[in-house]
């Protein structure tokens, strides 16, 4: 399964930070580093595993807490419409 | 009967009310009335003593009955607001205090019970020139702030201790209970002002006091809160807050007590007074 990329985001730079939102919805959200990272790296459609595989290349720290990072992070992005997922 | 012609931003109303009504009214609305009546309001308020008390009046509707004027005047300083945030366009209204601070306007962004009246008050005392209360509206491609000098209401317990330990000298301390006191300024700014900084205070007995200078990354989300639903569309108060953060010097003040806000505020606003006569 392969997270994708909202067409429907658009993005804010809020001094050094981004924000996104999706334009029927009524939140805005500012990333933290790590949500940044990976909805940079969805430019290109991803699996899991390999979202996971770049952070630990990217991140120093325990691949175990990466991985819970990075669901969290994907199930906000699709629960807000950021991305979606595609077979 | 007397009709007040009342300013405020982007809002002229004109208000009719019994004789017996006129000081509490001109009292309430002291820097908002203005000479003479407008020509074309944007909403004519009445007030009309009534079998069972006093009515209020909007554009010829009974929107209620008060048993009292004080009462009437609470709800129509609450319409009022409610009006003013309506008619803003394409301002940004903030939940929020504002006074000037030299040349620049000090929004106080917060939400209820974090100490945003009373950081504003203690300001106003301080000397600072008070413009904004409950509602700041800020024009976000011009920057400025627009007074809307309400008289402040705050909690009366609090005005008690306050007034045993400074005395008040840039306005009248009314305090009606022990929940509730009113606080006129004696002088306003009347004119709008540049946006200068963001204060969120965030009052706590537990905490330790002190100041945090914060990027507009990390309080855009919470400030973006402390804003009056738009307008117009999302993407636009979305827009403007994000250049007004940026815009601004932003700052929480944690505070446990009254005299840790007022040493902080002076640290903040006052750090080198000048040094007086021996």
């Amino acid at each position: 399964m392969f997270y994708k990329r909202s067409h429907r985001v658009k993005v804010k730079k809020v001094g050094n930070s981004t924000a996104l939102y999706v334009s029927d919805q009524k939140g805005i959200h500012v990333l933290n580093e790590t949500a940044l990272f990976i909805w940079e790296v969805l430019r290109d459609p991803f699996t899991f595993h390999e979202l996971h595989y770049m952070l630990g290349e990217t991140f120093e720290g325990d691949m175990a807490r990466m991985e819970k990072d990075l669901r969290e992070t994907l199930d906000l992005f699709l629960q807000y419409d950021l991305v979606f997922t595609e077979s | 009967m007397k009709t007040f012609c009342l300013s405020f931003p982007r809002l002229n109303l004109s208000l009719t009310t019994p004789d017996e009504i006129v000081p509490d009214v001109e009292s309430a609305f002291f820097h908002s009335i203005g000479p003479g009546t407008h020509p074309s309001p944007h909403h004519e308020y009445g007030i009309e003593a009534t079998p069972v008390g006093l009515g209020l009046f909007k554009n010829g509707r009974l929107t209620g009955h008060f048993g009292s004027s004080f009462e009437l005047i609470c709800r129509l300083e609450e319409d009022i607001e409610n009006t003013l945030i309506q008619g803003m366009g394409n301002w940004v209204g903030f939940h929020a205090g504002a006074v000037m601070i030299g040349k620049g306007a000090c929004v106080i962004a917060g939400n209820p019970d974090t100490g945003k009246t009373t950081t504003t008050f203690n300001l106003v005392e301080m000397g600072h020139t008070f413009l904004c209360e409950e509602v700041t509206p800020v024009d976000p491609e011009t920057f400025r702030v627009y007074p809307y000098p309400q008289v402040l209401t705050i909690e009366g317990t609090y005005a008690e201790k306050y007034r045993l330990r400074y005395p008040v000298q840039n306005g009248t301390l009314k305090i009606i209970d022990s929940r509730m006191a009113r606080y006129h300024a004696n002088a306003v700014g009347s004119d709008p002002v540049l946006l200068k900084t963001i204060l969120v205070p965030a009052y706590d007995p537990s905490q330790t006091p002190g100041i945090e200078e914060v990027s507009p990354g990390e309080m855009f989300t919470e400030i973006l809160g402390y804003c009056f639903p738009p307008n117009g569309d999302d993407e636009h108060l979305f827009d403007s807050v994000i250049r007004i953060c940026e815009k601004a010097e932003i700052f929480r003040l944690r505070t446990n007590s009254l005299r840790s806000m007022r040493e902080l505020l002076k640290e903040l606003f006052d750090p080198d007074p000048e040094p007086s006569d021996p």
